[in-house]
């Protein structure tokens, strides 16, 4: 009887560990993933190897010359600063009228236009702003440089000014509003409108379509890549050896999200890399996308090309 | 009395506990990431009615998520996924590819999907053709590029 009594209750207990032990076991790990996904729906970071996206935190220019700008505020409060001086805006292509615009005489890209022209903003040949490592200083060799600094502010062109970009831009976007009309129905003619709106890998084909039609260059972009039309696109050129595209890439940062409307962004990376058109707030190349691809894939921007205009002067 | 019940007794519970904790382990890393898939699909039918902007950078999101989650789930050799895995990630695909142009959960989990094509292709006969014929295309397109070869990879770069 005891025997018989003790085997079964080893057996009994064999048994209640076979099944609640797991059991136990599976309840604590679902409390686990139950928490881990609170988590995730809180936006905390539960695990380390998952992508969190948040906004990049970024101190602002006011933050980190906070100082100066004390200085320069409390400079100009007292009246030793003298105030900004109002400078006239630069002539732009669109506000002339064609007949100002018929006597212009042709003999140079726009870039250079500006860097000549007389209505254009003045600038200085400035030195370097100091460094963060100047800031390490401190007594009174920080405060002159602090005065200093506030002093070639006043001296440098203000940030106002800098709008070499913006007048590039809009430039070009006023001369070849060909391209940001039409593309946004070529593209759908095209490849686009073939198999429906999405990725076909045809992306160079869809987009030199579209640039021929709209007259923007000639002849197709020679190559089997895509990647390979952001140093044709670079050295190409017109009958007066002037350059066709103008590539602000470098000046906006190799951000595609910050391309202006009608640019052509070209990527490397992977194996043909990518090439696309900035259609209003899209991105279209045999498909449309309201990203660039190198938020979805790792792409590199090479390219973001402008067309220049061929032949412009100053009236003025 | 010690020899006839405490000792076997206390064998018999060790030894259980000690098969079970290796057969809790496998039940845990088949389980691996289901439910962050299965998260992460309640958020794409969220999204699913949604055609602003906003919504297509909220997709995109999720499917960085998607491949953060597969490659951590997936084996580190032969890039397999276990049923349940595969079960949650055909799901998902399902309801991304539709809705991307790009199909960014295929291009970017690529070498898992063809490690595991034979079942997650039994996954997706289940769903409506037009969905199964998209998914189709977009995994020969990527396929298609990357069997592409190279003529010139020197190529001058910008940057």
């Amino acid at each position: 009887m005891t025997k018989w009594l003790t085997s079964h209750f080893i057996f009994r207990l064999a048994i209640i560990a076979t099944f609640a032990v797991p059991f136990a076991i599976g309840v604590s790990a679902e409390a686990q993933q139950r928490t881990r996904l609170k988590a995730r729906t809180d936006s905390k970071p539960s695990n380390p190897f998952m992508v969190q996206h948040r906004p990049v935190k970024t101190t602002s220019t006011a933050k980190r010359s906070g100082n100066v700008l004390n200085l320069y505020r409390a400079a100009l409060t007292a009246g030793k600063v003298p105030a900004k001086p109002q400078l006239k805006a630069p002539i732009m292509l669109r506000d002339l009228s064609p007949e100002e615009q018929a006597r212009m005489e042709a003999f140079a890209s726009c870039v250079e236009c500006f860097k000549n022209a007389t209505t254009g903003p003045f600038s200085f040949a400035l030195p370097r702003l100091p460094t963060a490592k100047s800031y390490a200083l401190f007594g009174e060799e920080a405060e002159k440089l602090k005065k200093n600094w506030a002093t070639m502010q006043m001296l440098r062109p203000f940030k106002d000014n800098f709008f070499w970009n913006n007048y590039v831009l809009k430039y070009t976007r006023a001369s070849f509003s060909n391209l940001t009309k039409i593309t946004a129905e070529e593209v759908k003619r095209t490849r686009h409108g073939i198999s429906g709106n999405r990725y076909k890998g045809y992306c160079k084909e869809a987009v030199n379509d579209i640039l021929v039609r709209s007259g923007v260059i000639e002849s197709r972009i020679p190559g089997d890549h895509a990647r390979q039309s952001a140093p044709y696109l670079r050295t190409l050129k017109d009958a007066n050896g002037q350059n066709k595209f103008i590539d602000i890439a470098a000046s906006i940062g190799h951000d595609a999200s910050k391309a202006p409307e009608g640019a052509i962004i070209v990527y490397s990376g992977g194996r043909s890399g990518h090439i696309e058109i900035k259609v209003g707030t899209r991105y279209c190349s045999d498909y449309c996308a309201s990203e660039p691809i190198d938020r979805v894939f790792t792409r590199k921007v090479s390219g973001i090309f402008l067309p220049v205009v061929k032949k412009v002067a100053w009236a003025k | 009395m010690t020899e006839t019940v405490v000792k076997p007794a206390l064998f018999t519970v060790l030894w259980t506990l000690f098969v079970l904790a290796f057969a809790s382990f496998a039940h845990a890393s088949d389980k691996e990431g289901v439910k962050d898939l299965q998260a992460i699909h309640a958020d794409y039918v969220k999204l699913a009615q949604k055609k602003d902007a906003a919504a297509d950078s909220e997709r995109n999101k999720l499917q960085h998520e998607v491949t953060s989650v597969i490659n951590r789930i997936s084996d580190a050799k032969t890039k397999k996924l276990s049923n349940s895995q595969i079960r949650a990630f055909a799901s998902v695909i399902a309801e991304a590819v539709p809705r991307d142009p790009i199909a960014g959960v295929i291009g970017n989990n690529l070498e898992v999907m063809r490690a595991n094509r034979k079942a997650l292709d039994r996954e997706f006969a289940r769903l409506p053709k037009a969905k199964r014929k998209r998914i189709n295309e977009a995994i020969k397109v990527f396929e298609d590029e990357e069997a592409r070869g190279t003529n010139d990879t020197n190529e001058p770069e910008a940057n």
